[in-house]
């Protein structure tokens, strides 16, 4: 533990104050980043459970809900209150520590890891929907949160309204004005938003159909165009001035009319297909509602929009004092909530908290507007900036709300902070940048607590691009020449090198490189590794892996494996590598065993296809078993991980890694189902489709990578020494809503104009490129007239604003929203770092500078970077001045960093099945120890399955009186030699069993009934003939009855263990002797009883000898057995014989030893 | 299981190597299949997951064609796949290779039809292998599901199970018959559900809350097998023992080797309806409350109770393992039971070293061996 604790300061003591000084009321706290958001939270929640256990409260930890929005956050929630209360009474740094021992701490520790309500708001509301789950319609507590059975559910409301007849010609209409595209939302992606937008919104379809309308008549706000002029209006209402109608003069009459009339096709399908899909989505949505409830499987947002429903009595046929008990329940426990990450709670969660808490609670919010990234998750900054600027949150307008904002960062250095100053301030409030949006934007600046330091902090990698978009490969990294990437990887790696990026002990800085899209990781990952930095990416796509699609691909052929097309489809376009088989296959008709018998195959075919047929031939077992385990039969069975033949071009740690990802992300998807091959295909298959939407492959770099990548939302809430901003130069309008079929923002919501009308867009209609609309051209800034764009009006017109977006209105609000959401995580980004920040730039732009649409321009404009500044230069600013370095590390230098080897056993040796020692029994008894060992393999399979295991014996005579009708052979001799130890046990006497008294023929039924409750009277009376007359009388007259009677004492069926040691190999003994009789003298006698029905073979006489020389080995390891002890075996019925054997002991070992030598 | 695997190779003998977890249940699997890659036999001390096995699949494929009005061709075909075998069956006829029924399936309609119907097509149609026919005079002869009914056919279908089935499992086994093993243990389990099975099924259906059906019975025995007893032990001498902590009491055992001490996995906390300040209370024993008695579960006590026995069991020495993060890359701490223990932690190299082709001993680990043969001097 830390000696010198964090102690509250300023704005974070103020508010923690605030909140101690009542016992209710809101208290929300604005944080710059680094301004210890975590650290009021944390000790916030750590002091309040402390001062409820001081208080008396022995559960404090029930009382207090702990949440953030992100999820590995939450995951640290528990151990880091931990630590804070710890600290917190260590050092005493409120009053009520001193009132508590350490034992009480530990105590109290251990309640918080108990505490139910910390974590994210999503496990906080999966808890609440576990109490109500079987009131809304639930048979259980459904499945929360798996993207693929939410797919998979999805796809199955798809089907039921395309099967539909009433709405099949509506789906076939949308289908075909919203085809499928590889970047545009198809149907069935549309209506999945929409269902989550409704239910994330509370709104009815029909209150969506509204929206939908409201859209249309913004971009028509003119109406239906009655004539060009119409149209004209339109455009001049788009870009907010009168348009020169000359640009217009080519356009003729004729084709004025066909505009015309184009365009009003364009509003009617256009409403036609809302009214369309509204219909379709109106079924959808009851289908919906009742498939989670059959599939028991739900999303977070499900979660959120049912609790809110049920606690608004929205849902019906609800139990409502078990309503208002569950809402009691959750109201009296929460007593305290503290949110962090305040700004990132969408509508719905916020809904439903609002059920959980009163206003006698407390609660506390954290959280920084700037920080708010998360629109398209559908997060609602706004409820976070009510509460700071009106105090009202949750649905209460509290009476008791205090708010501070802590501008203090404990995070950067001066020189960091003031660089991001200098960027952001006026990037965040620019009205045509970070202030475009509805969020009113108020920029608190960074103040470091921090010491400043000697040498530069902030870093420009400058490098003279080739003349190319600076989004582009040519740009980030070059054939020829340096490209921006390899210039940030030069002055990264030189700067570990020279110790600019190194610690007091010369130990590398934690560096992280952030990207706003993943894109270009990938060349960014080679131009890293050319100059030798190690780098740990985990943003590939796991199903975008070549070895983990071959996984998939053998189970989608095992749907059917005799399927000439499914072989057909594996074998030319699976990476299993058999693609150059193809004529043979094709000659084979498909016939893997055909072609493994007929053709000259090479050592990787051969091994594959031998791997298929296996795997053909095992398939029932796929059918029974979870998908992660059949995944796993299929990686080991073509030796996947090992790789032997180099069939995947994927590095081998990476492969592992992912194929270990698989099986587990496979576990997670399954819960507790099991997928058949076919089930599985079909839940992967939208993955597969698009690898995006699965999980990211693992990172397989240890903690001595030099540097991280990362996205900016991942890295979100982090922070590390070094920071370098990746791919600053993508334009702020790609992926605006002018490519987005559907548009879904807070109150927004749009569905584009069908892509089936024709609008004649061959025709232009400045200033729009597209011409009406051509939605086929999302790579462009717009896509017509009748949809949103990504053009400034001052771009397109003399006269206009500079803040200005070209579009309908409503349109617009959303561009700008994204817009401004785009700076808040340039912000993010810049405010990861701690010692350095690193950015990439240009000497030279091509064109134009355009802060308004770029990072880029921007962080040079910030910079102050004119592109001919070299060495370091200063930037002054109103506050202070602080140094920025260009290229600033020694050229000379080289970093180099020891290689992680990857060469673990896996990755190299395929699984050793076949080289598995074999099988040797570990418990073994003496009376089967003969045929056991005799015949290891032919006896196995009744060993293990507990069966008799009988030696080769002579057929029961003809002559023996036995009927054999309920009782065969071995009933009969497992019944006789029951009644004969239980009578020996039971002690009856002599002449009681000579006279054949009652308690003989008592004991023999309660046998006979208990073995075989059904025989028949006659079968009974041979058998007791039998009994009496071939065993009785034999064992009467035996030597073993006459000791018997003169034993000290005898013991029946008597357990004897022992253990046997060969090589390293232990084999335990378990027997039970018959009877073991104690003479006076202290003699033992040891005696096994055999009820025979047949005349003795040599096998059954050596099985008995052995046998008895078992017993024989099993007491002369006892330690107590000094004294002599004689064995036998007595056979009594159809054979009278007594059984000594003169093998010596050592013949159990020798025959084990064989067992385990063969 | 590299570390064991290395152990081994150190001359450690079976016997005196243990493999400890909280919870099997996420573990069995991973730590199978890294046995496996190893060369070592594993044995897991825990019941079998019956509905994981072929007998199980087999009786319950019955059930499903039975239940079935118009069967599919998959669910129709489902225990030729399972290796059903007609009760009078010998061993050089059957059960139908793998191969030749996914061939007859493929030649088959992919529509459903009546048992009735399938039987004509098997008879009229030449790709499909003749034993199908056989197949299906056997389901026509199958009786209505009166409770001994269904024991009779169940019971012909898992002993003929044993007696063909069973053997094709071993011919297809690695020489130390982990497959074999658990097919024979799954068997024998299989025989006594259908055993409880009738009784159970009468009951139902006297108290009317199952109706007469071959779906009901597929429905129960889905419910009997998932209640997971069964014999645990295991026959193979070679095998490493891979236990849950619960079981590890009172054993000794030179090297333990302790898996999955992370933060929320060990300990961890099991859910009660009991609510948490009633639990305390009663814990606390204040007052009359005194006389309630508490459940160990209520408390973390018997996860570190149980962690103490892994210390104690442990002879020589105590391996313990831990990741450090997901698959998805967040950290995983360490478990707050480390937290008094005094362990020397393996550095990355070693830990690399044993993972490599060079498989070496961690030098930690290696001094555990050699303080053994001290001792011994």
């Amino acid at each position: 533990m830390s000696d010198d604790p964090i102690r509250l300061q300023n704005a974070q003591r103020d508010i923690r104050d605030a909140y101690f000084d009542h016992d209710s009321g809101l208290y929300t706290l604005n944080c710059v980043p680094g301004a210890g958001k975590s650290e009021v939270t944390d000790h916030i929640s750590a002091e309040d459970i402390l001062r409820r256990y001081v208080a008396g409260d022995p559960t404090p930890e029930q009382r207090v809900a702990a949440i953030s929005f992100n999820r590995s956050e939450a995951e640290n929630i528990i151990p880091d209150i931990c630590t804070r209360l710890r600290e917190i009474v260590e050092h005493d740094l409120v009053p009520a520590a001193s009132q508590i021992s350490d034992s009480e701490v530990e105590y109290l520790s251990q309640r918080v890891r108990q505490a139910p309500f910390v974590g994210t708001i999503d496990s906080i509301l999966r808890d609440v929907l576990s109490e109500i789950a079987s009131d809304i319609g639930f048979e259980e507590m459904p499945v929360v949160g798996n993207t693929a059975r939410q797919k998979y559910l999805h796809k199955a409301c798809y089907r039921v309204v395309q099967e539909d007849p009433d709405l099949a010609q509506r789906v076939e209409r949308l289908e075909d004005a919203y085809p499928t595209g590889e970047y545009d939302d198809d149907v069935s992606e549309m209506l999945e938003t929409a269902v989550t937008y409704c239910r994330d919104r509370r709104i009815s379809t029909e209150r969506f159909h509204y929206n939908l309308e409201q859209t249309v008549e913004d971009v028509y706000a003119e109406g239906r165009p009655g004539s060009f002029s119409d149209v004209v209006a339109a455009v001049e209402h788009c870009v907010g001035a009168d348009i020169d109608e000359t640009v217009y003069e080519d356009i003729g009459d004729d084709e004025r009319n066909r505009i015309c009339d184009a365009d009003s096709r364009l509003h009617d399908n256009w409403r036609a297909r809302i009214d369309d899909f509204c219909t379709v989505l109106e079924k959808y949505r009851s289908t919906y509602r009742q498939t989670i409830r059959d599939r028991g499987v739900v999303s977070h947002t499900d979660v959120a929009y049912l609790i809110d429903a049920y606690f608004d009595d929205r849902l019906g046929n609800v139990d409502d004092a078990h309503r208002a008990r569950i809402r009691k329940r959750y109201q009296t426990r929460i007593q305290s909530l503290i949110i962090d990450e305040a700004q990132d709670v969408s509508s719905i969660q916020h809904a439903a908290l609002s059920h959980l808490v009163t206003s006698s609670a407390r609660v506390f919010g954290a959280g920084d507007l700037l920080q708010s990234v998360y629109l398209w998750r559908h997060a609602e900054p706004t409820l976070f900036e009510t509460a700071t600027d009106d105090g009202e949150y949750l649905g209460i307008d509290w009476d008791i709300h205090e708010h501070r904002t802590a501008k203090t960062t404990y995070r950067c250095v001066p020189d960091v902070a003031s660089a991001i100053n200098e960027i952001s301030e006026a990037a965040l409030t620019d009205p045509a940048r970070g202030n475009l949006g509805v969020l009113d934007v108020r920029y608190p600046g960074l103040k470091a607590d921090r010491d400043s330091t000697d040498e530069s902090n902030v870093h420009i990698a400058a490098f003279d691009p080739i003349a190319s978009d600076p989004d582009s490969y040519a740009w980030v990294n070059p054939v020829e020449g340096r490209g921006e990437a390899t210039t940030l990887a030069t002055l990264l790696s030189k700067g570990l090198a020279d110790g600019t990026f190194t610690d007091e002990n010369d130990d590398p800085l934690g560096i992280t490189v952030l990207f706003r899209w993943s894109s270009k990781m990938d060349v960014y990952e080679e131009a890293f590794e050319e100059l030798g930095l190690s780098v740990r990416n985990a943003s590939e796509d796991l199903f975008g892996c070549s070895v983990v699609n071959v996984v998939l691909d053998v189970c989608e052929w095992l749907v059917a494996p005799a399927d000439p097309e499914r072989t057909r489809t594996l074998v030319t376009e699976s990476n299993l590598g058999l693609g150059s088989l193809a004529d043979n296959f094709e000659t084979h008709h498909w016939n893997i065993d055909a072609v493994l018998h007929d053709c000259d195959l090479s050592d990787p075919h051969q091994h594959t296809i031998d791997g298929l047929a296996e795997l053909r031939d095992r398939r029932d077992g796929f059918l029974s078993r979870p998908a992660g385990t059949y995944a796993e039969d299929i990686i080991e069975t073509l030796a996947l991980r090992a790789d032997p033949y180099g069939c995947f071009d994927v590095d081998p740690a990476q492969r592992v890694a992912n194929l270990d990802a698989l099986v587990e992300t496979l576990d997670e998807w399954e819960v507790d189902e099991n997928f058949t091959p076919h089930e599985l295909t079909e839940l992967i298959g939208p993955f597969q489709e698009n690898p995006y939407m699965g999980p990211n492959q693992p990172s397989t770099a240890d903690m001595s990578h030099d540097v991280e990548f990362r996205t900016i939302h991942d890295a979100k809430g982090d922070q590390d020494d070094v920071v370098a901003i990746a791919n600053p130069g993508f334009s702020l309008w790609k992926h605006g809503p002018q490519a987005q079929r559907f548009i879904t923002q807070g109150n927004i919501a749009g569905l584009a104009p069908p892509t089936n009308t024709d609008t004649l867009s061959d025709i232009a209609l400045p200033p729009f490129v597209n011409g009406l609309y051509d939605p086929e051209d999302t790579w462009d800034r717009d896509v017509g007239l009748r949809w949103a764009t990504g053009h400034w009006c001052d771009d397109v017109t003399e006269s206009m604003d500079s803040t200005s977006l070209v579009g309908p209105d409503c349109l617009n609000r959303v561009a700008a929203n994204e817009r401004a959401e785009a700076w808040r995580l340039l912000y993010v980004s810049l405010t990861r770092a701690k010692d350095h920040l690193v950015v990439p730039l240009p000497r030279s732009l091509p064109g134009e500078p355009r802060p308004r649409n770029r990072w880029l321009d921007t962080i040079r404009d910030g910079l102050n970077f004119t592109g001919e500044q070299t060495g370091s230069y200063t930037v002054d600013t109103e506050t202070r001045a602080f140094d920025i370095g260009v290229n600033d590390v020694a050229l000379r230098a080289t970093w180099t960093n020891t290689p992680t080897t990857h060469g673990d056993d896996v990755a190299v040796n395929p699984p050793r099945r076949t080289g598995l020692d074999p099988w040797v029994p570990r418990f073994i008894n003496p009376s089967t120890m003969y045929p056991l060992t005799d015949d290891p393999d032919g006896q196995v399979l009744n060993h293990l399955l507990g069966n008799a295991l009988h030696t080769e014996a002579n057929d029961v005579p003809d002559d023996v009186p036995l009927q054999f009708d309920r009782l065969g052979p071995d009933d009969v001799g497992f019944c006789l030699h029951e009644v004969l130890t239980t009578l020996v046990e039971r002690e009856v006497p002599e002449p009681t069993l000579r006279s054949l008294g009652d308690e003989v023929r008592r004991v023999f039924d309660d046998v006979v009934d208990d073995h075989a409750p059904r025989i028949d009277d006659d079968e009974r009376d041979g058998l007791f003939t039998f009994f009496r007359e071939d065993v009785l009388d034999d064992f009467l007259a035996s030597d073993l009855w006459n000791r018997i009677q003169r034993a000290e004492r005898v013991t029946v069926e008597r357990p004897i263990d022992g253990l046997v040691t060969v090589d390293d190999v232990e084999i335990e003994i378990h027997g039970t002797s018959d009877f073991v009789v104690e003479s006076p003298s202290g003699e033992q006698y040891v005696a096994d009883l055999k009820i025979t029905l047949t005349d003795q073979t040599p096998e059954t006489r050596r099985r008995y000898e052995l046998q008895v020389t078992a017993y024989s080995y099993l007491f002369e390891q006892r330690e107590s057995s000094e004294s002599p002890v004689k064995r036998t075996v007595e056979t009594f019925g159809v054979e009278r014989d007594t059984i000594e054997s003169s093998w010596p002991s050592n013949i159990v070992e020798q025959r084990l030893a064989a067992l385990v030598r063969q | 299981m590299a570390t064991v695997a290395s152990l081994r190779d150190h001359g450690v003998p079976t016997r005196d190597i243990a493999v400890v977890v909280r919870d099997l249940d996420n573990y069995e699997e991973p730590l199978y299949r890294a046995s496996v890659h190893y060369g070592l036999t594993p044995v897991f001390w825990v019941q079998l997951r019956v509905t994981q096995t072929r007998p199980f699949a087999l009786i319950e494929s019955v059930c499903d064609v039975l239940a079935s009005d118009n069967p599919s061709r998959e669910v129709l075909c489902r225990p030729l796949e399972h290796r059903w075998a007609p009760p009078s069956a010998t061993s050089s006829e059957w059960p139908i290779d793998p191969k030749t029924v996914q061939v007859s399936m493929q030649a088959l309609p992919n529509e459903s039809r009546t048992l009735s119907e399938w039987h004509d097509e098997f008879e009229g149609n030449p790709e499909i292998d003749e034993r199908f026919v056989t197949y299906a005079e056997w389901l026509g002869d199958c009786p209505d599901p009166a409770p001994e009914a269904v024991t009779n056919v169940l019971t012909d279908v898992v002993e003929t199970y044993e007696e063909l089935g069973l053997p094709v499992t071993k011919e297809n086994d690695s020489p130390s018959l982990i497959a074999t093993e658990r097919d024979a243990r799954a068997t024998v389990r299989v025989k006594t559900l259908v055993q409880q099975l009738r009784h159970k099924y009468a009951d139902r259906l006297d108290e009317g809350t199952l109706d007469r059906s071959w779906s009901s019975v597929a429905e129960l025995s889905q419910l009997i097998a998932t209640q997971r007893p069964g014999r645990r032990e295991h026959s193979n001498a070679r095998a490493i023992d891979i236990l849950e902590a619960n079981d590890i009491w009172l054993l000794n055992v030179p090297y333990v080797l302790a898996v999955g001490l992370i933060d929320g996995e060990w300990p961890q906390q099991t859910e009660s309806a009991v609510p948490p300040e009633l639990q305390e209370a009663i814990l606390r024993g204040d007052g009359r409350i005194g006389t309630l008695a508490p459940r160990t579960a209520w408390t973390t006590g018997r996860d570190r109770d149980q962690f103490d026995d892994t210390l104690r069991a442990a002879g020589n020495g105590l391996i313990v393992t831990r990741h450090t993060e997901s698959t998805s890359g967040e950290e995983r701490r360490p478990s707050p039971l480390l937290d008094h223990l005094n362990t020397d932690l393996v550095p990355p190299d070693e830990r690399r070293q044993l993972m490599s082709e060079e498989r070496e001993l961690p030098n930690g680990v290696r001094a555990m061996l050699n303080h053994e043969v001290t001792d011994s001097e």
